[in-house]
């Protein structure tokens, strides 16, 4: 048993044109047993910057609590709003500080540069490598299943449509598949002017 | 990771019901006492049922306890069920990599005045969070009692009916688990305060 996959859960994100989609799965279990349906692992972080963070669930809520503070901080010392890179290096520095027994999160940021709308993906390990594609990154105990589905969803250029039909197929197939993850998807489309959320009822399992 | 405790909590918008057994066990087959509190007062309208390990539990309840009282004192008004869930998540998550880790799994149940709503949450011992859920179970007996609620449970429970409810899913424990839980404390909150209710015994 890993400890990765202990809570189970699936983080996925996608780039379009001027535009992000990130999802997540709805469910937190202990090894086999299911014991919450509605628990999310994407976070705001702010207006454009969304935070994934699947794995242990114990260690993404301390992660997110400290990612939240030092973003806070940020905000008050620059006086100006995160961008996603920025975000990205904030949590990437934070994770490596724990190099040795660190803490069991792999990390996907999301968001839209709150100046130029340029879009910007990333994931990382536990230890904070960054990697940030230009088209999708996915995370969490369905990431293998992820990839292929997203391999063949992803074009270059999506419009906001587009991109949440791709990401919505993406996470849906994942979730059917993984028996980590499921209990439903809720979809994020970060666009200039807005943030839609929908949530998707797949298999209630 | 299951000790051979049974914790339950069902919530309703207006009120939650905490359940505990009373059975205390020593070197894994030994009933030490049958009249063991797992319950602990952090609050006029919250409180925490706690299982593991036995110093763990009593050490880490009184601890827990004191600093909510002294968040009281210095604020000068009591902590909110959320804050109060925080606050003990964090507890156990900050010191888990460490000598002074404690091996708890606990329910929080109470009443928020300001929200006006009953709430129910539960930290295991890995610093694992859930809050604000309509029922939740402790123990392996737990397994038994999602599936009884997933299908019974409705927002609309009376506290007659939630009552019944409990019963239903500790009459499963006391058939299908191995180790005997013949009792179980019952506590209500809700806002016009806390109050224990007839123990419920097979």
């Amino acid at each position: 048993m890993s400890i990765m996959s202990y809570n189970g859960g699936t983080v996925l994100a996608m780039a379009g044109n001027e535009c992000v989609c990130i999802a997540t799965d709805l469910r937190l279990g202990e090894q086999m047993t299911t014991i919450a349906t509605d628990v999310k692992k994407v976070h705001k972080l702010s207006e454009k910057v969304y935070v994934g963070l699947p794995g242990f669930n114990s260690d993404a809520k301390t992660v997110l609590d400290k990612i939240q503070f030092r973003k806070s901080l940020y905000e008050l010392r620059e006086n100006r709003k995160l961008k996603p890179q920025v975000a990205a290096t904030i949590i990437s520095n934070l994770l490596y500080q724990r190099r040795f027994g660190g803490y069991f999160t792999e990390p996907i940021v999301a968001g839209l540069d709150p100046a130029t709308n340029k879009p910007y993906i990333c994931g990382m390990d536990t230890i904070g490598c960054i990697a940030s594609p230009r088209d999708f990154v996915v995370t969490g105990t369905g990431q293998e299943y992820a990839l292929g589905v997203c391999e063949n969803f992803w074009r270059e250029d999506m419009n906001p449509d587009e991109l949440f039909e791709a990401t919505a197929q993406a996470i849906l197939a994942t979730l059917e598949r993984d028996a980590c993850s499921g209990w439903g998807a809720l979809v994020y489309t970060i666009t200039k002017d807005k943030v839609n959320i929908k949530t998707l009822k797949a298999r209630m399992d | 990771m299951a000790g051979t405790s049974f914790l339950a909590g069902v919530r309703t918008k207006d009120f939650v019901i905490l359940a505990s057994d009373k059975i205390a066990f020593a070197f894994g087959a030994i009933v030490v006492s049958e009249e063991d509190n797992k319950e602990l007062k952090l609050g006029d309208r919250l409180y925490m049922t706690c299982m593991g390990e036995g110093g763990d539990v009593s050490n880490f309840g009184e601890w827990v306890m004191r600093n909510l009282h002294l968040y009281k004192l210095r604020n000068g008004y009591e902590i909110s069920p959320k804050a109060a869930h925080h606050w003990i998540r964090r507890a156990i998550s900050e010191n888990l990599r460490t000598e002074d880790h404690w091996q708890v799994d606990l329910l929080l149940g109470g009443y928020d005045v300001n929200e006006n709503k009953a709430f129910l949450g539960s930290v295991d011992y890995l610093g694992t969070g859930i809050a604000d859920q309509n029922f939740l179970f402790r123990g392996f007996p737990g397994r038994f009692a999602y599936a009884i609620m997933d299908k019974a449970y409705r927002e609309d429970l009376n506290e007659t009916e939630a009552i019944d409810l409990i019963r239903k899913c500790l009459a499963e424990a006391k058939k299908r688990f191995i180790v005997n839980l013949p009792a179980f404390r019952l506590l209500i909150i809700d806002k016009n305060g806390a109050r224990h209710l007839a123990d419920i015994t097979f």
